[in-house]
C-alpha cells in the first residue's frame, strides 16, 4: 500500500511517501500503531485528517494492501 | 470571435487544478446561458503581508487527485442546492506571486440573491474540503 504525507505531516513523518505490504486488512489506527514512521502522525492525530483512496475517511476505516492512504493537516487553500 | 463572458457555456474546464496562472475569463466563459441574469465571480488573491512581514509569493502543495475530486463534488453540491446552477472553480498550486490569483469561482443563475449564495457556498466549502495548503512563504527583505 502507499501512504502520501501532505504539508506538516510530510515533517512529522520525516517523508512524503511510504510503500507498505499488507498481509491482511487492518484498522488505519492500528497500522500507525505497528510502524515507527507512523507513530509520530498518530501523537498529532487531534485535528489531522485521513484520506483512503482519495476519499475523506477515519483512522477506525479497515484499509487494505491496495489502498492509498493520505494524512492531510488542517487545509489552506484558496 | 470576441463575445460577452456569459452568451454561453464554452468548452473550457468546469474545474481545475493548475501550476499555470488562472484567467478569470476562462471561469466565467463556462457560466451564464439564456436566462441566467446573475452572473458572480470571486478571485482570491495572493496578499503582499503575512503576519505583518511583506511576502512576494506563496508556495501552494495539493493532494491533486483528490483536490479536483472535491472540487467536482463540491460543484455537484452547489448543483444540487441550486438547480440550474452554472458553476466552474480553478485552483492553482506551486509558486503564486503576490496580487495573483490562487482560486477563481464564477457562477451564474437566475436571480443575483442566489448566485451570491452559490459563490460563497463553494468558496467556503473549498475552504473546508479540498486538500491544498499553504506550504511556505517567499519573503521579501
Amino acid at each position: 500500500m502507499k501512504l502520501l504525507f501532505f504539508a506538516a505531516s510530510a515533517q512529522w513523518a520525516g517523508r512524503r511517501e511510504l510503500e507498505l505490504t499488507l498481509d491482511r486488512p487492518v484498522t488505519l489506527a492500528s497500522l500507525c500503531r505497528s510502524h515507527p514512521a507512523l507513530e509520530s502522525i498518530l501523537l498529532r492525530r487531534e485535528g489531522l485528517r485521513v484520506a483512503v483512496n482519495q476519499e475523506f475517511s477515519t483512522f477506525d476505516a479497515e484499509v487494505h494492501d491496495h489502498d492509498e492512504v493520505a494524512f492531510l493537516p488542517p487545509v489552506s487553500g484558496g | 470571435m470576441t463575445r460577452s463572458p456569459s452568451c454561453l457555456p464554452s468548452a473550457a474546464a468546469e474545474l481545475l487544478l493548475t501550476r499555470e496562472p488562472l484567467r478569470l475569463e476562462e471561469a466565467l466563459s463556462r457560466v451564464g446561458g439564456p436566462g441566467h441574469g446573475a452572473v458572480v465571480s470571486f478571485l482570491g488573491c495572493v496578499r503582499d503581508s503575512e503576519d505583518g512581514r511583506p511576502i512576494g509569493a506563496i508556495d501552494y502543495e495539493a493532494y491533486a487527485g483528490m483536490a479536483e475530486r472535491q472540487l467536482a463534488l463540491i460543484l455537484r453540491q452547489a448543483r444540487e442546492k441550486w438547480p440550474g446552477l452554472r458553476a466552474a472553480a480553478h485552483h492553482r498550486y506551486g509558486r503564486v506571486a503576490a496580487g495573483e490569483p490562487s482560486l477563481v469561482v464564477a457562477v451564474s443563475t437566475g436571480h443575483r440573491a442566489e448566485a451570491f449564495r452559490a459563490a460563497q457556498f463553494i468558496i467556503d466549502r473549498i475552504k473546508e474540503d479540498v486538500p491544498v495548503w499553504k506550504v511556505g512563504y517567499e519573503w521579501v527583505r
